[in-house]
């Protein structure tokens, strides 16, 4: 009898996992019937067709970079702030006292551990090159796959496998602030820029010269690879900052 | 043999049938699971696979990346730019998000020496 008792008891446990799994399964077929009809037959013309068509204008080769740059150039600004809003919640709440629980001593212990000489000196040879490649992606982001976020988060990682390897490296955070502010503001003022000239009337309007025939040459597209090299400092110091900031504590 | 899976609607069916399947993995982690990183983790894959579902319908098959190079002179027969930059516009919130998330669980766990979900609901302090 205490047997039959104590089974239910386990079984409840398993009894809440099969009824999560069986929701999750009926929002799938849900979800799936709703969106399957939509997705067999998908649109054919769309906004990204115009958009692709009157490309040419921007002359930039990348229809991506000038669909994020130039058309859609103010949600990369939002975007940007959510990104610096993040990095400063995250610097906030690493930077609070630590509680007085826990005893600051084991952990540095942890941290005194020297590095692996392998890894020190893969690194040593690593970070010229990754630095290079996120200074390449960040400049061809008008021209090939890449841009100003994707090179520098990989400036970033670059400088965090530094920290890995070398545990007195540590950026600046002062500095870090500065070339945010300064990359933020840029991206400002050159969109204001556009708005004030006559010659464009809108926010991030192109208002350098970019011929269609240069296209795909490294100076295209007027503003558009201007703006992203300033995204790409602005990410790469954001970026930095969060893993200085993780690493501190 | 397998040439029915290039018809777009098949293709984008299959597309949509395995993201939400994703997305469903990642709903049960996120309802099922206690452990902070491990909502967090749930969260990123239910990102993931909106990702994927944007960059799949939004292809049809045949079309190339909406990048001149290797020869392309022309803007003809590419895929659409526009979710393509909204998912890169996404991921790096994403990104941010889940940097953020983390680092209040680690702050948390620092506090109060768990990391459970369910001991978070009952901090009042």
């Amino acid at each position: 009898m205490s047997q039959s008792q104590r089974v239910p008891l386990r079984k409840r446990v398993r009894v809440k996992t099969l009824l999560l799994a069986l929701l999750s399964v009926w929002l799938l077929v849900l979800f799936l019937t709703l969106l399957l009809d939509q997705a067999r037959d998908w649109p054919t013309a769309t906004v990204g067709d115009a958009l692709l068509e009157r490309n040419a204008e921007t002359a930039s080769a990348n229809a991506v970079t000038s669909v994020v740059v130039s058309y859609r150039g103010f949600d990369t600004l939002g975007e940007v702030t959510v990104l610096f809003l993040a990095a400063t919640g995250i610097g906030l709440l690493f930077s609070a006292p630590r509680p007085p629980s826990e005893p600051a001593a084991a952990e540095s212990e942890i941290a005194a551990a020297p590095p692996n000489e392998m890894m020190i000196t893969g690194i040593r040879l690593l970070f010229p090159v990754l630095l290079l490649l996120g200074v390449y992606i960040v400049l061809h982001g008008h021209l090939s796959p890449g841009g100003g976020f994707q090179g520098g988060v990989v400036i970033a990682t670059a400088f965090f496998l530094r920290m890995l390897a070398d545990p007195d490296f540590r950026l600046d955070h002062t500095r870090l602030g500065a070339l945010e502010s300064l990359s933020g503001s840029g991206f400002v003022l050159i969109g204001l820029l556009g708005l004030a000239l006559v010659s464009t009337g809108t926010f991030l309007g192109n208002f350098l010269p970019h011929p269609v025939a240069s296209m795909g040459q490294l100076l295209s597209a007027g503003v558009i690879p201007l703006v992203y090299a300033l995204v790409g400092v602005k990410v790469g110091a954001e970026v930095g900052a969060i893993f200085q900031d993780m690493r501190e504590t | 043999m397998l040439e029915f899976l290039d018809s777009p609607s098949v293709l984008h069916g299959l597309h949509t049938i395995g993201s939400l399947t994703l997305f469903a993995v990642g709903l049960y982690g996120l309802l099922g699971k206690r452990h902070l990183l491990k909502v967090f983790i749930s969260l990123a894959l239910m990102e993931l696979a909106v990702y994927l579902l944007f960059i799949a319908l939004a292809t049809t098959p045949g079309e190339t990346a909406p990048i001149l190079s290797d020869g392309l002179t022309a803007f003809v027969g590419m895929a659409d730019p526009v979710p393509q930059a909204l998912t890169l516009t996404a991921i790096v919130i994403g990104m941010a998000v889940l940097a953020l998330g983390v680092s209040l669980a680690i702050r948390y766990h620092r506090l109060s020496a768990s990391a459970d979900i369910r001991t978070l609901a009952d901090a009042k302090d």
